[in-house]
């Protein structure tokens, strides 16, 4: 039985999926902003993205830059945050089987 | 190249809003989105953007923490309450000193209200218990004197009700006592006395049985009663087979032919009657309330027209107005007084809606200032408690500052506070009126002390509780929003810092001092008014009853009622006394019609002869009495001329009188009233000569203005005589025994009204006023006390907060007098404004109780000093432990703060 995952933290998890591990925070907003088209706050990431690591579902990586400077933190999907994401996915293909031609029509 | 070189300075300056913890990696994201932008082109925008994503950032991160999902931010209703219920409840089990407290004083507040709103609901709220109040009339005569709402004769009963189209029915119905013999002995029961169609006009249908039949209202039918259920479990088990069995009254076996609903106790509010009999029984019981008699007629109460003893109640038919049955009653009502002059002239019908009656029109205009008074004392009860909680909550909330400002710090918005505060102190409501509901509930439901077995309905219904919880809740509202709206914007950083702001509390006029000084003055108003009654009940008991009542014992008993006739009773009164003048240490019986005090305000018409310009048209309506020759000795009323009854006075002798020494002097100034003559009834009716002048007393309670009073001869009548008096030598309990064995000895089955020595007669008189007294006695204790906790509190609580300030005055040099007289002074200055305003409210409302106070003056000085001293002992106690713990403080410890 997986975690059940939010709107906000399914798109997050997408993201993460798209863009491939080791991905930093700036990078992910940037997608769901793209992809959602909604303005998204990094505060909202991060919290989000540090709750889910919590659950288990992602894994951060503290990076140290070359030249100095800021520590930089990266993010991957971890096999329960796949999993999750499959049973999200599994869902909605199934409550949405044979109603593709009027969801399209809805948008 | 590093990020941080090419993010400017006093952009990055921000980031030090961001918590400390992760600072560094959420300013790295913030820092690479902006240069993202910048790298785009927007550089302008990045910064805007940058700017506004940390603010967010450090707020989202500070404010809500991680831990709370955004989606689960706003809880559902619901949830929200039983959270908020849970916390009240919490917070309650964290303090039970002050729940305590809190609770008792909720419970004496709401528990006053409740119990007198029991009273006022079973007899002015509670609908009549009768189908279609509003179709069905009240039905009085009103009588020659222009008295509106007497009492029908079941001749006149019976015209109307044959000839009325209006009314669909008509029945007639009065309280009455009804003697029920069980195994030798007799008891009274409350009952009515009813017309056969009783039940079928009210719309009431018994349980079981049929009720009366249609011929049952006459004298010639085998007795029937309906009884109630109460009567039913109590006395036969609730036997299923109860109809067909008999109750014996008066020594007649009374088949049962119906048990009543269970709840239905009659027409009579607040009375409880237990069996209903038919009107052709009306001689055999003893029809209570208004009783007249004109005119002459048949001998009993069932054939004389001018013998009036019973309500009527009647059913509007279908499609008549008010205004039509009204005509139609006041015709017929006419047509019988040219048909019986003699006893009809001048009578007329009267028919108001059941629904717009109570007990009785007059009586319900007398009761709604009672009720209104008696509220009002308990409101302001309510009052002083609602204060002294929403003070004490004042001062948990300063005390709690610290918590709310946490809990502000971490997010909770002022409403969600609020609505947590008000949780909190409205399950405080809640548990304290029910305490103090249940408390009320218990107390009403005793037997009340009255002289009569009268049992009054003060059964709780649904009014009942929608009113303690309709109270409790506005209560809880009303003590706690102010004190929550002050505890749910605390200033954050000194809360935070634990200090405590002495400069916005320490004043010593704050809200918490209004609400001190409104307890004061609410105190004040009900101490004065407690004072008052109190002098006056004294006054009442000192006043000169006008002869000596130590030593004096009366009786009242019915021989009438266990099957005597009228004659036959009164020598059975007659052989009573004989036999008690010879009881050792009895030095004196006697019988009377009415003795003085006595609730028996007969009076009638006299005429003096020969003097129509005194005596009016109607006569004069003289209080009167019938005494026999032992009646003046015995109650050592002085015969101040003339002379006493004595044997020359028999039947059929001379009619004689002796009047008292106020008539004399009212109607005879400048002469002597013996040999003077009256005439009974009429101008020209039976001749009564004047031959004694006694001394004048109270005649129907002290304090009364001087009353004409006539004793008619007793011994000169073969009927009547209903009371009995006597004096002995023996302690009164002594007498009082003697009185009931020997009186036994002589008919076993006998019982008594009454039996007592003769000053609770006078107590009974001042029934009210005592009951007045007590109820605002005590309520104005309680108010006192409640008002001296909340005293305490305020000046406890300011006490601690002036710790430090104390300490430094003590450290400067203050002595512990001076810290003393300090504490004190600030304590008299509210009780000073409160007294000022207590007493100025008192002076102007005094004037209500006017009329119950007996030989004291509404503006009494001496009641007024006492209530001062009493309240000034109370504050100075309440505020003497404050005052004393400030001026032990150690300075050091005191400064070394909290």
């Amino acid at each position: 039985m997986s975690a059940y995952l939010g709107e906000f933290e399914q798109l997050l998890l997408l993201a993460l999926l798209r863009l491939g591990p080791g991905t930093g925070t700036p990078a992910i907003r940037d997608a769901v902003a793209d992809g959602s088209r909604r303005t998204i706050w990094l505060g909202a990431v991060f919290t989000t993205l540090e709750r889910l690591e919590a659950k288990g579902l992602v894994a951060s990586t503290l990076i140290e830059p070359d030249g100095g400077g800021r520590r930089r933190r990266t993010w991957t999907l971890a096999p329960a945050g796949e999993q999750a994401l499959g049973t999200a996915y599994d869902t909605w293909t199934r409550m949405t089987r044979g109603l593709e031609p009027r969801l399209e029509n809805l948008k | 190249m590093t990020a941080s070189r090419r993010v400017p300075a006093i952009v990055r300056a921000l980031t030090a809003l961001l918590p400390r913890a992760d600072r560094e990696l959420l300013a790295g994201d913030l820092e690479d989105a902006y240069l993202a932008r910048v790298a785009r082109g927007h550089r302008l925008q990045a910064l805007g953007l940058f700017l506004l994503e940390t603010l967010h950032a450090a707020a989202a991160r500070r404010m809500r923490g991680p831990a709370i999902p955004p989606a689960r931010r706003q809880l559902p209703m619901i949830e929200t309450l039983t959270r908020d219920v849970r916390y009240g409840l919490r917070g309650l089990a964290r303090n039970p000193g002050f729940t305590a407290v809190a609770m008792l004083s909720l419970a004496i507040g709401i528990g006053f209200n409740t119990a007198i709103f029991t009273i006022v609901n079973a007899v002015l709220l509670r609908p009549l218990p009768v189908s279609g109040p509003d179709r069905l009339l009240t039905i009085y005569a009103s009588e020659r004197d222009g008295y509106r709402y007497a009492t029908m004769s079941m001749p006149d009963y019976r015209d109307l009700r044959d000839r009325t189209r209006t009314l669909s029915g008509l029945a007639g119905h009065s309280l009455m006592f009804a003697a029920l013999d069980r195994d030798g002995s007799a008891s009274l029961v409350l009952g009515e006395l009813v017309t056969a169609n009783y039940f079928d006009v009210i719309g009431v249908r018994p349980a079981r049985g049929a009720g009366f039949a249609a011929d049952a209202d006459l004298p010639a039918t085998a007795p029937t009663v309906v009884i109630s259920d109460a009567f039913w479990k109590r006395e036969f088990g609730g036997a299923p087979d109860v109809l067909g069995r008999t109750v014996k009254i008066r020594g007649k076996a009374c088949t049962i032919v119906g048990v009543a609903p269970a709840g239905f106790h009659g027409l009579m509010p607040g009375m409880v009657a237990e069996l209903w009999l038919p009107a052709g029984m009306a001689e055999d019981v003893e029809p209570l309330g208004y009783n007249s008699t004109t005119g002459t007629g048949g001998p009993t109460r069932f054939d004389h027209r001018g013998r009036r003893w019973m309500f009527l109640k009647g059913r509007l038919a279908d499609g008549v107005t008010l205004e039509q049955a009204r005509t139609e009653l006041d015709s017929i009502m006419s047509a019988l007084a040219a048909d019986y002059p003699v006893t009809n002239e001048g009578v007329h019908a009267t028919a108001l809606r059941a629904s717009d009656v109570r007990l009785h029109p007059e009586i319900d205009a007398t009761l709604a200032p009672i009720a209104a008074l008696l509220a009002g004392a308990v409101g302001l009860v309510l009052l002083v408690a609602c204060a002294n909680i929403a003070n004490m909550l004042l001062a948990r909330g300063a005390s709690r500052a610290r918590e709310m400002a946490i809990r502000v710090a971490i997010g909770a918005g002022r409403a969600r506070l609020l609505r947590q505060l008000m949780a909190e102190s409205t399950l405080l409501a809640l548990a304290g009126g029910l305490a103090g509901a249940l408390a009320a509930i218990w107390v009403m439901q005793m037997p009340l002390p009255l002289p009569l077995p009268l049992e009054i309905d003060f059964s709780i219904d649904w009014r009942v509780l929608t009113f303690a919880v309709g109270l409790s809740l506005v209560t809880g509202i009303v003590f706690g929003l102010l004190p929550a709206l002050d505890a749910s914007r605390p200033s954050l950083v000194p809360a935070l810092k634990g200090d405590t702001p002495s400069g916005k509390h320490a004043r010593w006029f704050s809200p918490r001092s209004l609400l001190v000084v409104t307890q004061v003055a609410v105190s004040t108003v009900l101490v004065v008014a407690a004072v008052l009654l109190a002098r006056s009940v004294t006054q009442a008991m000192r006043t000169d009853a006008g002869f000596e009542t130590d030593g004096l014992v009366f009786a009242t008993f019915a021989p009438t009622m266990i099957g005597y006739g009228d004659e036959e009773g009164f020598r059975f009164y007659q052989r009573a006394a004989e036999r008690l003048r010879e009881v050792p240490g009895i030095t004196g019986v006697s019988l009377a019609t009415r003795l003085p005090f006595a609730i028996n305000y007969h009076f009638s018409e006299f005429f003096i002869d020969g003097r129509p310009d005194l005596s009016g048209e109607h006569g004069l309506g003289l209080d009167v009495t019938q005494v026999d020759r032992y009646y003046f000795d015995t109650m050592d009323i002085r015969i101040v001329e003339g002379r006493n009854f004595d044997e020359r006075d028999r039947p059929g002798s001379p009619r004689v009188a002796v009047i008292n020494e106020v008539m004399a002097r009212r109607y005879w100034p400048n002469e002597s009233a013996i040999g003077k003559r009256l005439r009974m009834r009429t101008a020209d009716g039976p001749i009564v000569e004047i031959i004694g002048i006694s001394a004048a007393h109270p005649v129907r309670s002290v304090g009364e203005p001087p009353r004409p009073f006539v004793h008619l001869s007793l011994d000169q009548q073969t009927t009547g005589g209903n009371s009995l008096v006597l004096r002995g030598t023996l302690p009164e309990e002594q007498l009082v025994a003697a009185v009931r064995r020997e009186i036994l000895s002589l008919e076993p089955r006998m019982f008594f009204f009454e039996l007592a020595p003769y000053v609770t007669q006078i107590e009974t008189t001042t029934f009210a006023l005592r009951a007045g007294a007590a109820l605002v006695g005590t309520v104005g204790v309680v108010a006192l006390v409640l008002a001296a906790v909340g005293l305490y509190g305020v000046l406890a609580f300011n006490v601690s907060r002036r710790t430090r300030e104390i300490g430094i005055r003590m450290a400067l040099g203050a002595r512990p007098e001076g810290v003393l007289r300090l504490v004190l002074g600030d304590a008299m200055k509210l009780v000073g404004v409160g007294l000022a305003i207590g007493f100025g409210l008192a002076w102007a409302a005094s004037g209500a109780l006017g009329s119950l106070l007996v030989g004291v003056a509404p503006g009494d000085p001496l009641s007024y000093a006492a209530a001062l001293i009493v309240l000034v002992a109370a504050a100075l106690a309440a505020a003497l432990i404050p005052a004393r713990r400030a001026s032990h403080l150690d300075p050091l410890i005191a400064l070394r703060g909290q």
